[in-house]
């Protein structure tokens, strides 16, 4: 387990290197390969191990694997919430649970890249972990469930107008007995404002007043928003969870002017001589390992203890490096920023390809207008087919949203991932708008000109991929995560509904049984 | 605790002579209660025209045939049932500041959900120390047959366990008998972690240092710094260090909260905790997956527990303590017996009739009639009656003296007029250690 971490580590320190030397060539999220390489092995010794889970069968539905070819009448299999084979020419074995699925559609399980109040009721405050917050039993996530998502990106970071956020620097609240010692943040307290009642003064002897801080405090820095990664397996708490800080994610508007740019290539420096001194300093204790002994000992002990110095002086105070940061420059997550306009989306395809990141574009209306910018910084784009921006005056032909946008996009090579109108399901998913309509949404990128493959995938592997996780969800193949649903049409034609969905190779919901959407046609 | 209650019975002497007088009254009388049907909950079973043989507030002798001495006042109960009094493991008497977020509850079968607001443990509340009888009217819990409880805040804390007499005394709590720990939790991380920790064995030393408030805190380094002449504090910080640590090793050997805690952890005393909602319930469960040996009284509703019985089932430390209610289905019309669930998996339960203060207030003229309908429904008789006496008992410890009519027990015991369970059939008279404490 360990040396494989520790392998893991390594592989994507030298994977950054590498990175680092030669920059003409870019393919992204490099720093997740090794872990994909090193995943199979993990999964197969386990499977040995264990060999005592269950079989479930779905047989005889046309299944929409998304990533690979379309098989009908085909027979999956699962067992302990995985996709173990698939194909036409499957043998059921013997003692197996078998769902029938003759004349279904079966696709993977759709996954939203923008939910919110699912499976979380609020957001976890400051020191509170999102693992303790989930909810297995959220009715929500049924009328997700019910039109086919099964994973999907929850936002966490209360964006302000909650009114009970914390301002910065106010104290949290302190649990007896609970809490690390609270003495850290009084002493930074005191050191900022100096002591209240100092002393008298050397000349006259006059207590001198406290005085409060004349100069404003600096612009504190862009916080990221916190978006995670969560399975709706309803009523299994284990296997919500799916990954922590998917994206980074800084306010929209916190990378446009000069001087918000200037700060942010400053960071991102920075964070890149922090990598840089990581991997020197692996460097040298590989080197320390291999070479000799006695000459390299003292070089590499003191460029590992500078090393190390220059890591500690990164990590003391104010100057240290956002985590979330380093793990975007090493290409494991990408950052996912809202731009809609053909400056913005400029702007920042401009610095993604400037400072080596990948980017992940939120809205993009205009992005049409700039296909080529975009392309070339390899960008992806979330966008919302229905959502409307009017052009403005004059610009008739260079401004605005465009229909046909999605088409476009798959021309050139975009991916593009497809969100809902609304984030979260509102009135229990009556009043149509809000997430339970993200398929309608893959539809109208059909309208938009994108093929149905391709609109399927703006709802499927594109998400995941954007995730990082398209090694456990968004597509149906075998070592896959046995997330998949079972309709009674295609999957994007708005008359289809979701008669199971399953998630972890458990059935979540079951359209009969769960009456969440209507059962008027069955009598 | 028992020093503190020496204290409040020196002061309350006044009220200590005045029960010590009531007891004389009784003292060395002998009282026959004949001809009754008695429901003994215990190894005798139902005894039809039984006798019940009370002196000094015990049972001196039970059964059918029993010789009544010459000097016993004989009390017919022709045609009355007896029972014993009714053992309340969670009697919430006192709600605390502390707000608990998101929170399901169920009001007359519908579940309903509070968002609520930021989650605060609150302090702890040790209430043996911060008893104050005149606080508790304890009058609707005997109006309802409860004789003893275990009295709980809203928060978290040490419980006590109290015997409901109509005139405050002192000499409520039960002062044998040590109470528990528990806690109102909710899923999130601060709720979580006044168990999760503490199931682990984490340092979370109620030490000097970590109680401090803010405003405690920046005096003492105020304080350091002057001493020090402007130079900054983290030096004086390790001065302190040493310190706690030394302290430290002391203090957990003496702390009982702490000691309380590891009985816990090694299965020794129960830890009660009341799940907010059925989230909670959840990651309880993962959460005792890695504490096998610690034994949980698990209290909440029924719409809270039912998806998650199957895994109370799995785990065998877990006994419930619900409300006697017909419930719901969450999101649906569809309603369900969940004690009844509980039973036919198997789950150890009790039942709580001031869990629902409005329906035990509202049904106090036959205090039954919900568990009637429990059991109208598919809860066995015996498995009803037992979560309101015995099981309880056991749970709190007090079942050598408490929860059934057995020779030698207190002589807690409730008359009805017939079958208790029985519609219409009403609670005529409480008798609290062989002294009648309601009648109606």
């Amino acid at each position: 387990m360990i040396s494989t971490g520790l392998l893991v580590i390594v592989m994507s320190c030298v994977a950054s290197m590498v990175t680092a030397q030669d920059d003409g060539s870019r393919n992204r999220r490099r720093g997740s390969e090794p872990q994909r390489e090193a995943k199979p092995e993990k999964s197969e010794t386990p499977s040995k191990k264990e060999q005592a889970g269950p079989i479930t069968a779905v047989v005889g539905g046309d299944i929409h694997t998304v990533t690979g070819s379309m098989i009908r009448g085909g027979t999956l299999l699962m067992q302990d919430g995985k996709i173990i084979e698939l194909g036409n020419d499957v043998d059921v074995p013997e003692g197996a649970t078998i769902i029938d699925a003759a004349g279904k559609v079966i696709t993977p399980g759709f996954v939203a890249i923008n939910m919110s109040g699912l499976g979380v009721r609020s957001a976890p405050q400051k020191q509170d972990k999102l693992g303790d917050a989930l909810d297995p039993f959220d009715r929500n996530m049924k009328f997700a469930l019910g039109v086919g998502i099964t994973s999907g990106c929850v936002e966490l970071s209360s964006r302000g107008g909650r009114g009970r956020r914390r301002r910065n620097g106010e104290p949290e609240e302190r649990f007896l007995g609970l809490d690390p010692n609270p003495e850290e943040y009084v002493t930074e307290a005191l050191l900022d404002y100096g002591d209240e009642d100092t002393s008298l003064c050397p000349c006259c002897g006059l207590p001198v007043l406290p005085t409060e801080p004349i100069t404003s405090r600096p612009p504190s820095q862009p916080q990221p928003r916190k978006f995670s990664a969560i399975k709706l397996s309803f009523g299994n708490l284990d296997s919500m969870l799916l990954e922590e800080n998917v994206f980074y994610s800084p306010n929209p508007g916190s990378l446009t002017g000069a001087l918000n740019r200037h700060n942010w290539r400053r960071e991102v420096l920075k964070a890149k001589k922090a990598i840089q001194a990581e991997a020197d300093k692996a460097k040298a204790a590989n080197a320390a390992k291999s070479g000799g002994k006695e000459t390299t000992a003292s070089k590499s002990g003191s460029s590992s203890s500078s090393a190390s110095k220059s890591a500690s002086s990164s990590s003391r105070g104010g100057s240290r490096v956002n985590p979330e940061l380093l793990r975007l420059l090493k290409h494991e997550i990408a950052l996912r920023i809202s731009a809609e306009t053909v400056d913005e989306i400029k702007d920042m395809a401009e610095l993604a390809s400037e400072l080596d990141y990948d980017l992940i574009i939120e809205g993009g209306t205009e992005a049409w207008l700039v296909v080529d910018d975009v392309s070339q910084s390899e960008a992806q784009i979330i966008y919302t087919p229905r959502r409307r921006r009017s052009a403005r005056r004059g610009a008739e032909e260079t401004s605005g949203s465009h229909v046909g946008s999605p088409g476009i996009f798959q021309k050139s090579g975009i991916p593009f991932a497809v969100s809902a109108l609304s984030s979260s399901i509102s009135l229990g998913g009556l009043a149509g708008r809000d997430l339970s309509s993200l398929p309608l949404e893959a539809a109208f990128a059909v309208r938009g000109g994108a093929d149905e493959k391709t609109s399927l995938a703006a709802i499927t592997i594109t998400p995941a991929r954007m995730l990082g996780l398209d090694d456990r969800i968004g597509s149906i193949e075998v070592g896959k995560d046995a997330d998949i649903l079972i309709m009674n049409g295609p999957p994007l034609d708005y008359r289809t509904y979701v008669e199971q969905a399953i998630v972890d190779g458990k059935v979540c919901y079951d359209r009969a049984k769960d009456r969440v959407y209507p059962v008027f046609d069955r009598e | 605790m028992n020093k503190q209650l020496i204290i409040s019975k020196s002061i309350g002497l006044v009220t200590a002579i005045m029960v010590g007088a009531c007891g004389l009254t009784a003292f060395g009388q002998t009282v026959a209660y004949t001809d009754a049907h008695l429901m003994t909950m215990g190894p005798l079973g139902q005894i039809e025209n039984g006798t019940l043989l009370v002196r000094d507030g015990k049972i001196v002798d039970i059964g059918k045939d029993i010789q009544i001495p010459g000097d016993a006042r004989v009390v017919s109960l022709q045609g009355k049932t007896v029972m014993p009094g009714i053992i309340d493991p969670y009697y919430v008497f006192k709600k605390t500041q502390s707000a608990n977020s998101q929170q399901t509850f169920t009001f007359r079968g519908r579940v309903f959900r509070r968002p609520g607001a930021t989650f605060s443990v609150g302090s702890f509340n040790n209430v043996a120390e911060n008893f104050y009888p005149y606080d508790v009217d304890f009058m609707p819990a005997l109006r309802s047959g409860i004789t003893t409880a275990q009295l709980v805040t809203d928060g978290r804390g040490l419980s006590a366990i109290a015997q409901p007499v109509p005139d405050p005394t002192p000499e409520m709590l039960l002062a044998d008998t040590d109470g528990f720990l528990f806690a109102k939790v909710t899923n999130q991380t601060s709720a979580l972690d006044t168990i999760r920790k503490n199931l682990a064995g984490e340092s979370s030393s109620s030490s000097r240092g970590k109680s401090m408030t803010r405003a405690e805190m920046i005096a003492r380094m105020r304080a350091a710094r002057r001493g020090r002449s402007g130079t900054p504090p983290p030096t004086s910080e390790p001065a302190k260090k040493p310190e706690e640590k030394k302290a430290a090793p002391t203090k957990q050997e003496t702390d009982p909260i702490k000691l309380m805690w590891k009985a816990v952890r090694e299965g020794k005393k129960p830890l009660v905790v009341n799940a907010n909602n059925a989230a909670t319930v959840a990651h309880l469960n993962k959460l005792l997956e890695k504490s096998q040996d610690a034994k949980i009284h698990l209290v909440a509703t029924g719409p809270n527990l039912f998806q998650s019985l199957d895994e109370i089932g799995n785990s065998k430390n877990i006994t419930l303590v619900m409300q006697p209610t017909i419930d719901t289905v969450p999101y649906s019309s569809q309603l369900m017996n969940v004690p009844q669930m509980a039973h036919s998996k198997k789950i150890p339960f009790a039942i709580s009739l001031s869990l629902n203060n409005s329906q035990m207030i509202s049904s106090q003229d036959d205090p039954l009639f919900p568990i009637a309908m429990l059991v109208k429904s598919g809860l066995p008789r015996d498995t009803a009656l037992q979560a309101l006496t015995t099981r309880p008992a056991k749970m709190l410890g007090v079942d050598k003296t408490l929860g059934s009519l057995e020779k030698d027990k207190v002589a807690n015991f409730l008359v009805f007029h017939g079958d208790p369970l029985e519609t219409g059939s009403r609670l005529k008279q409480v008798f609290l250690m062989g002294k009648s404490v309601y009648e109606r």
